[in-house]
């Protein structure tokens, strides 16, 4: 792999990471998996930059795509043929973060999560990526794949729900 | 009208960014050098031998079964094995054999019964 790749990839890490957390919602290890798969797709040159769009939203795009993969592979585990084969495998693993790492996470980093996952998915992407990633509404577009218009509209939609849901009264409604 | 500041929600994002930052796991240059190698599961693939060993089986059972239905020439009774004739031809009165009721007004030459 070439040299510059691989040191924007390293650039990109943290944000990629907190990315494919986002995809995953906020399951640690699903995003861990989720960006290793990425990484695979590009040594395997299963997935190549070709230069029509910049970098950090066409490898965004990739990890997306790799995490959506990984919820359709989740949700056949889920299934009971999958939990069948994944007893006669013995491949079985929770995917669920232990006690311990939600003990970790604080509290305000919690409520978002917890207030993004009430938003319609689209509302909740291009939230994280314009305010999370600051990238610009037509490099969300790029990443989700969707025009311009609907990003501005899910993006305007989504502040204002996410503005009412972050709210003390409704945090302490939806709590009790 | 002056738009709403997106300030707060600005502020909530970057305090989840640098908490996220802080869980990354660390960057592994070794993963872009080349394909990952799945760890061996011996077990792995005895369920995909089981199902396809179960399909050849369930094949070869219905392709060279015994066939138990009799033919249909066998199965049908034996009304269409008679020789072939005429139908209702052992009913059908003979000339010679005939008797009408009224055969006593015949004179006596043309009554073959009469002697």
């Amino acid at each position: 792999m070439e040299r510059a790749i691989a040191d924007q990839l390293e650039a990109l890490h943290p944000d990629a990471f907190g990315w494919a957390l986002h995809c995953c919602a906020g399951e640690h290890g699903r995003a861990e998996d989720v960006l290793q798969n990425a990484y695979l797709k590009l040594a395997q040159q299963r997935a190549q930059h070709d230069g029509r769009s910049s970098f950090k939203t066409w490898w965004f795009g990739v990890i997306r795509f790799t995490a959506h993969e990984e919820f359709r592979r989740l949700r056949y585990r889920e299934s009971l043929l999958g939990k069948l084969l994944l007893q006669l495998t013995g491949d079985a693993h929770d995917a669920q973060p232990s006690p311990a790492r939600k003990m970790e996470l604080d509290e305000r980093t919690a409520e978002l999560r917890r207030c993004l996952a009430q938003l319609p998915a689209r509302q909740a992407e291009v939230l994280h990526l314009v305010f999370y990633q600051d990238l610009t509404l037509n490099e969300a577009a790029e990443v989700m794949r969707v025009s311009i218009g609907s990003v501005r509209q899910h993006y305007e939609r989504g502040k204002a729900r996410l503005r009412t849901l972050l709210q003390p009264d409704h945090l302490h409604e939806t709590a009790v | 009208m002056k738009p709403q500041s997106d300030d707060d929600l600005l502020e909530i994002f970057s305090h989840a960014r640098r908490r996220d930052r802080d869980e990354a796991p660390a960057w592994r240059p070794e993963l872009l050098d080349g394909p990952r190698q799945r760890p061996a599961t011996p077990l792995r693939w005895i369920p995909a031998a089981l199902a396809a060993a179960s399909v050849i089986v369930v094949a070869v059972f219905f392709t060279h079964a015994p066939v138990n239905e009799p033919r249909l020439s066998e199965a049908l009774p034996p009304l269409f094995e008679s020789q072939p004739g005429e139908l209702f031809a052992s009913m059908e009165p003979s000339l010679m054999t005939f008797e009408a009721p009224s055969d006593f007004l015949l004179p006596d030459h043309l009554n073959p019964y009469n002697p």
